[in-house]
């Protein structure tokens, strides 16, 4: 799925034309980075979307992350994302593995 | 009418799918940034029609609304100069011509406002022109200047509680503000009277579990039910010698000597209903149906009158108006002081009764 596609520091990046066009994108990627950053409340559209996953990394024991996984889970399938396998163990490196 | 948020997203929507240009944008997430941005000009959009929609309301001249909104934006010891260009006393802001208040603080603004409770209406010819009312009272009502009168009828909250504006000080000042900015060849008239009379008689079946009764007065309060209408008027003539014995108590809680749950409910019915709006029986006595303790409330009698001025002849006997379902108070409003409710507790006890 293509979108308009935001850099880091959620600067809207140009396409390579050189005529100062947004580029438009793969963006699922994107999509899923967003919904870890984004908290409820944020998309005034969808009031309970957004993991808020900043709120978990800062206790990282073992309840927590077993929410968080839950919760992760649970709002991939609210954007209608096919999980497949989710993996938290890690938390600097979380495996999301599935499609829309 | 402002449409919502959700209706102008789908035009947009749906005018981006008419773009092959745009085929392009087919994130489906909702995260997507594409939707993101929609809804945002949506809702941007969305706001600065409901702020369109309440100017067209109020900011044109000549309909009830302005002149309603005008009433309540009346700011009583500011002066209006009429004919000044440059020094506003009105200002255009947030959608409405405005008294410039600048220096003054946010209570200040709130003491000047004294007009808090303000309804507006008017005559027009058509219901003048009934086709049952004869030549000679449509020709009265016009000429006695009904039709084509703006009606505007104004009260203010002193101690929390609805009452005239201060007659004839500020009700002069207001008739001087309306007088300046209403419309040339306008009739406007305004009056804020002091609440109407009511006086309400009920015959309520209680819990005798939840709600005191002195016993020695069931006796007075099954003869007034029992008595067919017939012979009502017998009643009310010898209504006055038991009535003052009466235990002042009687329809308050057991539980608390202190809590009328009738009267209660009563007030705060007609407390609750708007500025000029309608008393209707049926709806108080559904307001009474819901206190504590209360198994059937009948309301028997309903009187009412304008009240008259401290220097009018007092009226003794109020239009007796138990007939009608509904009429709206003359004043816009009930005096609440003045109320008069006269109530017959009957204990609720069928069940034990001879059939």
């Amino acid at each position: 799925m293509k979108d308009f596609i935001v850099d880091e520091d959620l600067l809207i990046t140009g396409d390579d034309s050189g005529n100062g066009d947004f580029a438009i994108k793969e963006a699922d990627q994107q999509n899923i980075e967003h919904l870890l950053l984004s908290q409820k409340g944020s998309y005034k559209e969808f009031p309970i979307l957004g993991v808020g996953i900043k709120k978990y990394i800062n206790s990282p024991d073992a309840t927590s992350r077993l929410r968080l996984e839950n919760e992760i889970d649970k709002q991939l399938s609210y954007d209608k994302f096919y999980v497949k396998t989710l993996d938290v163990n890690d938390l600097q490196n979380i495996k999301i593995d599935g499609n829309y | 009418m402002a449409r919502t948020i959700a209706e102008i997203q789908k035009e947009i929507l749906d005018e981006k799918g008419k773009q092959p240009s745009l085929e392009k944008l087919n994130n489906d997430s909702k995260t997507a940034i594409w939707k993101l941005w929609i809804n945002i000009v949506a809702t941007a959009i969305w706001v600065h029609e409901k702020i369109v929609e309440k100017n067209a309301m109020i900011s044109r001249p000549h309909t009830l609304n302005w002149y309603r909104e005008q009433a309540l934006n009346f700011h009583y010891g500011v002066s209006l100069d009429p004919d000044s260009s440059n020094e506003m006393s009105l200002v255009w802001r947030d959608g409405s011509y405005q008294f410039d208040t600048t220096g003054l603080t946010d209570s200040e603004i709130e003491d000047s406002k004294i007009i808090k409770h303000c309804a507006v209406s008017e005559i027009d010819l058509e219901t003048v022109l009934n086709p049952d009312s004869k030549p000679k009272e449509i020709l009265s009502d016009y000429f006695h200047n009904k039709v084509g009168v703006v009606f505007i009828k104004v009260a203010t909250v002193k101690d929390e509680k609805i009452s005239r504006i201060d007659v004839p000080n500020q009700l002069f000042a207001f008739k001087e503000y309306i007088a300046k900015i209403k419309d040339a060849g306008n009739q406007v008239y305004i009056s804020s009277d002091q609440g109407d009379i009511l006086k309400l008689s009920l015959n309520v079946y209680v819990d005798p579990l939840s709600i005191y009764i002195n016993p020695k007065d069931l006796e007075y309060y099954q003869s007034k039910i029992s008595t067919p209408d017939s012979v009502l008027g017998l009643i009310e003539a010898n209504e006055s010698n038991p009535k003052d014995d009466l235990d002042p108590s009687n329809g308050s809680l057991i539980s608390d000597s202190d809590v009328f749950p009738v009267l209660d409910a009563i007030k705060d019915h007609l407390k609750n209903i708007e500025f000029n709006g309608a008393f209707v029986k049926t709806y108080l006595v559904d307001a009474v149906q819901k206190a504590q303790g209360i198994k059937i409330p009948i309301l028997t009698k309903v009187q009412t009158d304008a009240a008259t001025n401290p220097s009018d002849e007092p009226n003794t006997s109020p239009t007796d108006v138990t007939k009608i379902e509904y009429f709206i108070p003359r004043a816009g409003y009930f005096d609440l002081e003045n109320l008069e409710v006269e109530v017959n507790y009957i204990p609720y006890t069928f069940y034990r009764d001879k059939q």
